[in-house]
Parts: C-alpha cells; sequence; structure tokens
C-alpha cells in the first residue's frame, strides 16, 4: 500500500514539473496531419519532407512564423516574413522567348597568362 | 538491528524521510533536467558578441548554447556547443543552420579534443638551435610579431618583396581575401595554395566549359539519378553532411526514390550505401564518362533542345577563317566505342551501356566531380573533369533542378581601395616562384608540389621568408625528404600550426593559431547554391596564449607600415568580418541569434532566361559570354598557341603508371590509391582520440594504418590477413598490416590518409610522447605536375608488396 502511494506520488511530481517544463510556449511544435486540413494543402508544402514531419522549408517556418493563419503563404511572401531579402529578382530567373544567340565559333584573343591567372584566383568563397 | 536491515522491511507506515528525499530528489533532477532542456532549447544562454558585452559565459556554473560554424572539415556546418561554467562540454549541430539541419557527425562532435588537446602550442615559440632540433624556447607576442616585421621591412627595404611567400591550406570566410590583400600590397606573387593536390582542375573545369570560376554544387534533393565520379562522396566530400541529408531524401523521403551509382576502384561507405558500386581501373574516371558520352549520342538520348541552343561545339563546325573544327560528337563516336572505354576502364561493355542509358532517361541525373587530394590526380585531371562535367551538359542539367547548381555568394561591402607602391609593384611582376602559370602549366592557380625543387634550386629567386599557414607541406608532400631539406635552406620559416606538426618542426618560429572554437569569423554557407554566411564566435575564453592568424596577420599589417597598415586598417579580424558584413541586408540581433543568414530558396535559372547568363559564360575572359556550355572550350582555344581540336575537347590520355607492361610494371605490380575517410583530421587538430578510435570504419582497425587488399592477390603472395608487410614504391617503403578486402580493383591496395605524423603524439591510449600512430602513405609518391592545369599528378603510384 505504502509502495504504491509512493510511486504514485513519484509520478504526480514528475508530471507536474513535465507540464510546467513543457507548457512553455515556444516549446518544439510537431507536425500534425490536421494542418495539413487545415490549410488545403500536402504536408510537403510546409516540410522538407513530403511525408510531414522534421525540418521545414520557409513557408512552412514563415506560416508558424506568423501564428498559423488559414492559409500558408507563398514562398517570396515567406521570404519577406521571414525578413530574407533577396538580393536576385526570381523574375530573371524565369524562362523569356527572347532569342536564342547564335553561337559565337572561337577567336584567338590574347589576355597576359598573370592577369588571367590573378582573375582567377580571385574567386568568390572559401 | 542495522539500519540498512530496517529498510528492507515490509512497511505500512508513511513516508519515511529517506523516501522523501528520494522522491524529491528524483522530482528535482528531472525538473532540472526539463528546465535546462527548455531553457537551453529558447537559446537564452546564447551569448552576444564582443560588442554586446562577454564573450562567453562568466566562470560560475551558467550554462549556454553557443552557435557557431565548424571548421573541422571544409563542409563548415552549424554547431551547437554547450558551455558549463565557461567549459565547453558537448557539440551538437545548428537545428536551424541549412547545411546540417542538426546533424553533426563524429569530427564535430569531437573537437572539444581538439579544443582542449594537450598537443596544443601554447605560446609563441623561437627555435634556438638548429631547425628541427626541437630545441624551442617561448617567447611574448610582441617579440614574435617583431621577429617577424623585422624580416618583413626588411626585404621590402632589399627591394625582394617577393622574396615572401605564403603556402596555405583551406581559407574560410574572409581570410582568404585577407590573405590575398595582405600579400598583394606587401609585393609578393607567392600566395601558394594546397589546391593544386585536390580541387584544382575541378575548379578550372567548370571554367573552361561552363564559364564560371567556382566549383559545382549538386542539387542532390531533386535529382533521380545521381553518379559520384571518384571521392568519397558520404566520407569526405566537401558537402559531405549536406549531402548526406539530401541523398537521404532522394531515396527515403520522397514518393520517388532516386539512385546513387558510385565508381571508384574502392568499396568505401559511400559505396556501399550507394545503390550501385561500379568499380574501375584508377585513374579511367574520364574515359568512362566519355564512353557513356558515346553511348547517350549513338542512341539519340541526349537533351537535343538544350545541346542545339544553348551548348558550343558538340557538332563540327568552321570557325571565322573558315577552317574545319571537330566538335564533340565527332570525337566521342571515333575514339570512345564500347569496345576501347571497356578496354580502358575494365567495366563490361554492357554495364557502361546500362549507365549511360540510366543516366539519360532517369532525368534529372547529375555526374559529380571530387575534389578530395588525389581523387583525379592521375595526369590527366582537366579534361576527365571536362568530360565528366560534360554529361552534365548532354542531359540539360546545368542549374536545372536536381541537376549542377551555380553557388551563390552574398554581396558584401567593398574592400577599401589600396594603391601599390613601387616596391609592391615590382615585386608582383616577377614570376610566381612555385612556377604556377608559367610554361607547361599555364593555368595552375597554385602548383605546390613544384615548390620544394624550386627553393632548392634557387629557381627564379632564393625564399628569404615563408610563412606556413594550415598547411603542412612536409607531411603532404614530402618528395623524398626534399620538402624537409627546402625548408631549411629558406633563412626565416614562420608557422601558424596549433600543434607541432612536421612543417612546423622545422620552422624559426611558431606563432600558435587558436582553434576555431576560441575566435571570431565568418565561413561562407556552400553546398545549398544559394548565398549565406555562418558566423564564427568564440564559445570558450581562449585556452592558451594563442592567437587568430587573422589578428596576426593584421598586427603585422600595422607594424610593417605605409600602404599595407593603409590597407588593413581594422584592429582585430572581427572588426574586418564585420565590415565585409555590414552589407548584408538583414538583421544582425537575428543573424548572431540563429548562428547563419542565407536567402534560404535556390532560383534556378530557366535556359535563355536573363539570369542564365550567371549560371553559364560568367566568368569567361577570353571568349564570348553568350550563355552557351563549351564541349569545345574556347577559352583554350584563344589561351593556347596552335591548339588542336582535341587540346579544346574533352578527351582521355591514359596515365603511364597504368601501362601493365614493361620490367618496372612487373616490379611494381600494384596501384596505390587513395581516398579520404571521414575519421580523417586536418593537420592543424592534431590527432584526435575518438577519430582514432574509428579510424577504420570497415576494416576496424583503430591507432594504426593498414592496407587493403583484393583477397586473390594476397593469396598469390602467400599473404595472410594481418601479417606485416612492406609497401614499397620508387620513392620510399612503410610497414603496415594486410587487410584482405574484396571491395578493391585487383591489383589496386589501398592506405589510408593522415596517419603517420611523427611529430606529436602526446595522448592517446598508452601512447609515449615519441610514438607514431600509422603510417604517411605519402611517402611512397613523388608527385609531379599535370601539363596545362598544373594538378598535382601522383595517384594512382606503382607498388610492390612484401612480407616483412
Amino acid at each position: 500500500m505504502a509502495t504504491a502511494w509512493k510511486v504514485w506520488l513519484c509520478l504526480l511530481a514528475i508530471f507536474i514539473v513535465a507540464l510546467v517544463s513543457f507548457g512553455q510556449p515556444n516549446a518544439t511544435v510537431r507536425a500534425l496531419p490536421e494542418y495539413s486540413a487545415q490549410v488545403g494543402e500536402p504536408c510537403a508544402t510546409c516540410h522538407v519532407s513530403p511525408s510531414g514531419g522534421g525540418p521545414r522549408g520557409p513557408r512552412g517556418t514563415a506560416w508558424v512564423a506568423s501564428s498559423k493563419p488559414g492559409a500558408v503563404p507563398d514562398l517570396l511572401q515567406a521570404l519577406e516574413i521571414l525578413g530574407v531579402r533577396l538580393t536576385v529578382d526570381p523574375l530573371e530567373y524565369r524562362a523569356v522567348t527572347q532569342e536564342i544567340d547564335s553561337a559565337a565559333a572561337p577567336e584567338k584573343t590574347s589576355i597576359p597568362s598573370a592577369e588571367l591567372l590573378e582573375y582567377l584566383r580571385d574567386y568568390e568563397g572559401n | 538491528m542495522p539500519d540498512n536491515l530496517d529498510l528492507k522491511k515490509p512497511s505500512d507506515s508513511s513516508v519515511t524521510r529517506r523516501d522523501f528525499i528520494k522522491i524529491g530528489a528524483t522530482a528535482a533532477g528531472v525538473g532540472a533536467a526539463l528546465w535546462a532542456g527548455s531553457r537551453l532549447q529558447k537559446g537564452s544562454g546564447v551569448s552576444s558578441g564582443p560588442a554586446g558585452g562577454a564573450a562567453i559565459a562568466a566562470q560560475s556554473m551558467e550554462e549556454s548554447l553557443v552557435r557557431t560554424a565548424c571548421a573541422m572539415c571544409p563542409a563548415g556546418c552549424g554547431l551547437e556547443v554547450r558551455v558549463v561554467g565557461g567549459k565547453a562540454v558537448k557539440v551538437e549541430g545548428n537545428a536551424i543552420h541549412p547545411l546540417n539541419q542538426g546533424v553533426c557527425c563524429l569530427k564535430g562532435q569531437a573537437s572539444l579534443e581538439v579544443l582542449y588537446s594537450p598537443e596544443r602550442i601554447r605560446n609563441p615559440w623561437r627555435q634556438l638551435g638548429a631547425r628541427g632540433s626541437g630545441d624551442w624556447e617561448e617567447i611574448s607576442w610582441d617579440e614574435a610579431i617583431d621577429l617577424v616585421v623585422e624580416k618583413l621591412v626588411a626585404l621590402r627595404q632589399a627591394g625582394k618583396p617577393h622574396s615572401l611567400a605564403l603556402v596555405h591550406g583551406e581559407l574560410r570566410g574572409e581570410m582568404r581575401g585577407l590573405v590575398n590583400r595582405f600579400m598583394q600590397v606587401y609585393g609578393s606573387p607567392n600566395t601558394i595554395s594546397t589546391s593544386s593536390l585536390g580541387e584544382q582542375s575541378v575548379r578550372l573545369a567548370s571554367y573552361l566549359t561552363q564559364g564560371v570560376n567556382g566549383l559545382p554544387v549538386y542539387d542532390l534533393n531533386n535529382a533521380s539519378y545521381v553518379m559520384a565520379f571518384g571521392g568519397n562522396l558520404l566520407e569526405s566530400s566537401r558537402h559531405v553532411i549536406s549531402y548526406l541529408g539530401s541523398l537521404a531524401f532522394m531515396r527515403r523521403g520522397r514518393p520517388q526514390r532516386g539512385k546513387l551509382v558510385a565508381v571508384h576502384p574502392r568499396l568505401s561507405l559511400t559505396g556501399i550505401k550507394a545503390d550501385e558500386w561500379v568499380p574501375i581501373r584508377p585513374g579511367t574516371y574520364g574515359a568512362l564518362a566519355l564512353g557513356m558520352a558515346n553511348v547517350i549520342i549513338n542512341s539519340n538520348l541526349y537533351d537535343q533542345d538544350f545541346v542545339r541552343d544553348f551548348t558550343f561545339g558538340f557538332e563540327d563546325f568552321e570557325d571565322a577563317a573558315g577552317n574545319l573544327h571537330k566538335g564533340f560528337k565527332s570525337l566521342v563516336l571515333e575514339r570512345y566505342t564500347l569496345e576501347r572505354v571497356s578496354a580502358i576502364t575494365g567495366i563490361a561493355g554492357e554495364t557502361i551501356a546500362r549507365l549511360a542509358g540510366e543516366f539519360a532517361t532517369n532525368r534529372p541525373a547529375v555526374a559529380m566531380l571530387p575534389t578530395e587530394p588525389g581523387e583525379l590526380g592521375s595526369g590527366n585531371s582537366l579534361y576527365s573533369a571536362m568530360a565528366i562535367h560534360s554529361l552534365n551538359a548532354l542531359v540539360g542539367s546545368i542549374d536545372a533542378p536536381g541537376g549542377v547548381l551555380v553557388q551563390r555568394y552574398p554581396t558584401l561591402a567593398e574592400w577599401p581601395e589600396i594603391s601599390l607602391d613601387g616596391t609592391a609593384l615590382t615585386g608582383l611582376g616577377q614570376p610566381r616562384i612555385d612556377g604556377a602559370g608559367q610554361a607547361d602549366i599555364p593555368l595552375a592557380l597554385s602548383a605546390l608540389q613544384q615548390l620544394p625543387d624550386r627553393i632548392l634550386h634557387g629557381e627564379p629567386y632564393p625564399v628569404e621568408v615563408l610563412l606556413l599557414l594550415n598547411a603542412n607541406p612536409v607531411y603532404d608532400l614530402p618528395q623524398g625528404g626534399r620538402t624537409a631539406q627546402a625548408l631549411l635552406q629558406v633563412p626565416f620559416v614562420v608557422s601558424f600550426a596549433s600543434t607541432l606538426d612536421e612543417s612546423a618542426a622545422h620552422a624559426d618560429l611558431i606563432l600558435p593559431a587558436s582553434t576555431f572554437l576560441e575566435v571570431w569569423g565568418d565561413d561562407f554557407m556552400e553546398g545549398t547554391g544559394y548565398a549565406g554566411v555562418t558566423l564564427r564566435r568564440p564559445v570558450v575564453e581562449t585556452l592558451h596564449n594563442t592567437r587568430d592568424p587573422g589578428d596576426v596577420l593584421l598586427a603585422l599589417a600595422k607594424h610593417v607600415g605605409g600602404g599595407l597598415a593603409e590597407a588593413l586598417p581594422w584592429k582585430s579580424y572581427w572588426e574586418l568580418v564585420r565590415y565585409r558584413l555590414s552589407a548584408i541586408d538583414t538583421d544582425w540581433e537575428i543573424f548572431e541569434s540563429n548562428g547563419n543568414w542565407s536567402e534560404m530558396v535556390y532560383f534556378n535559372a530557366s535556359p535563355g532566361s536573363a539570369a542564365w547568363n550567371r549560371v553559364v559564360g560568367r566568368d569567361r575572359r577570353l571568349s564570348p559570354k553568350d550563355g552557351r556550355y563549351d564541349f569545345f572550350s574556347r577559352e583554350l582555344y584563344s589561351l593556347l598557341a596552335n591548339p588542336r581540336d582535341e587540346d579544346c575537347l574533352p578527351h582521355f590520355e591514359l596515365p603511364a603508371t597504368l601501362e601493365d607492361v614493361g620490367e618496372f610494371a612487373q616490379e611494381y605490380p600494384f596501384l596505390l590509391v587513395s581516398q579520404a575517410l571521414i575519421t580523417q583530421s586536418q593537420h592543424w587538430q592534431g590527432v584526435v582520440p575518438t577519430l582514432q578510435e574509428a579510424y577504420g570504419l570497415q576494416s576496424h582497425a583503430r591507432w594504426t594504418s593498414w592496407v587493403e587488399m583484393n583477397p586473390q592477390a594476397a593469396e598469390a603472395l602467400g599473404l595472410e590477413e594481418n601479417e606485416v608487410v612492406w609497401i614499397e614504391s620508387q620513392f620510399g617503403r612503410v610497414q603496415a598490416p594486410v587487410r584482405f578486402y574484396p571491395g578493391l580493383w585487383p591489383n589496386a591496395v589501398f592506405l589510408p590518409a593522415g596517419l603517420g605524423h611523427s611529430s606529436r603524439v602526446k595522448w592517446g591510449r598508452g601512447s609515449p610522447e615519441a610514438l607514431v600512430v600509422g603510417v604517411n602513405p605519402n611517402v611512397l609518391v613523388h608527385m609531379q605536375s599535370e601539363l596545362l592545369s598544373g594538378q598535382a599528378a601522383f595517384n594512382p603510384t606503382r607498388v610492390k608488396i612484401y612480407k616483412a
């Protein structure tokens, strides 16, 4: 009897502490299928994995950051919400119907080797 | 009755005092753990930078999570280091870092052993006796800086700034810019990197074909077919952790599973985890790629629209003078038939045909280039890399989802204008000491392997001062002991080593570098394609009297004065980094808190779009920036004097080492191949016990080298498993126990790299101070320079094996 009581007391203590700890406002949010139903989009809209759960992509991150509204922001809206200021214009990356230049045959042009190599050594990145 | 028996008695009494304490302690413990976890999850303990107050947690028992950038390998993952009472106690991945998303490999986990290594040099050292004698004295930083400044000033006063050379390994973030600027304004052309031992040809191949001066990255998340030529994708590639995640997603995280094919003479962990391992004769990757191209073209499986509209030199063509030139298609169809390629590579013709068919019909498909040391170093690296990369153009995988991406970088604040004085201009006008860019290697960015002989011969002029930054040439390229001799010939050698590596042992002065866990800095996020930066920050106070090499270079610039001080006006390296990053349009507090900033999204440029010329032809200097991928390299045509058509096209030449005929091949019947392992540490890290414990993940070898042989070859020599043998080449010999490994090309042998350091073991399982762990395979090779690219050619090296 007393043993059972002790076990219950112990469990209660753990439960209370756990409740307090996990009740923190920024506790980890789990992926839930009902979110998909709520916004009417597949799990992959928000998560890297199509089956949901795990890391979120920009749209999912922005959706959570904007308190889970009824619709998931599109990619550009999401980046704006996340404070990402793009250095490129996405429109420039889309196909256009401009004329394709004809191929230019090779020509002999000259540049000092040292100048070319200095240019090549000055690459971006690590 | 003893008290302890009392507790075992059945009792119906209420809770005893001991029970109460137990329950209370349990609840408190659980509560503390959960509270701590919750608190740490919030990042409330993330420290702020110098501008924001104390850099690290105080010396109380305060806990914090500090986000920083890993430097254990070139991947540059985000880390979260748990710090308790000023001590770093645990390393994990930063969950909000795009590259690794919380993952931390065993190298990252072991980085605390680098931080707390007893091998670290704790103060500046000056060598009192003869170089290499080990007779060191500790000196102050002021003394050390004065010694270097005195030499640098004297060189400039003598009008010989070019007599300063700086050899460096991997430089991250702003560090490369700082080093280049320092050397340029000082007046020396001799900034020599270790790239000629590794990725140089890949960078050049990208430039000569795609017109982009950078290392390609690959969109494995969206690929359907991935073919890794050489290297060890899942252990040692430049973006190993992000690629691990991408491949897992490609194969298990999405509805349609992709396929990974690993091509290598050795079955590595990558091959084991791949869907298919294709064993290949060492040094023949280029031939396989051209054989596959033959099948793809012959079967009309290539992307005909893309090839017609966005490439150059696929078909034969006439130049402006009306001369007819051979195109890629003709060359491949004439020269790289299945029969010939099969004979070169040792891969069955039907296998090559199947691989080609799979590659061309399971788009998006991507062919990956290796960047690890030695992987393409067979003397045909440049054209092999061009051949492999051309497969991507054939199937339209250039900047396409699931294909080759062009890594983007943030726009940073401009470096201040510099003015070069007459001394600097004179120095910069001198030829490079390593010969890069000259004679037979006009495209070489660096040619480190040529440095020892040229120093020994005083060509083209003597080196007076040599700085070694994150580089250990005595270990990397012993060249039969000549590198050590060369260092002894240089009047003044300075090393920034943090442990006493083989090259530092031959220095006059060691300016010990702090580890990456003790310094501020930045790291360009590479591997995702989109622009990003990871912040590096100290997780603990500097443990010893060491400094960040960036700070040391700035101090040297200040004391040398003149234009150098004006060009590098920052008081600290962190101040420099903050200045450069100030142009990034983001909230700095969030940047610091997250430990990284990125654009998060990669936009693929559609062929013909306004952005297309940024991914094809962007960096060309000698040929048109017309958005066409060059099968026939117009850059090469322009650069080379009287080029043959083949000189401008991907082609394959069999390395002389592979000729299996003649007395030499009979005397040395085996081919020594290299392959980097995930357990391999970099020079400055010293011996890392945890990595040593796991060194041979496949062979189960620990704290030792081993030589892998195909069982048939081993049995033919009458060897038994674990028997100690000699591995001997023309240039040296080493001993190791033999391991039978069926996953190895029949006459190839494998020795792990990164072992055999001779100067620095102070910890580890029962190791006395002078113990050498394993053997250095580099003593078996002699590195020569590949024509044109200057890539070090040494792999494979012919060896013989016999009982010790």
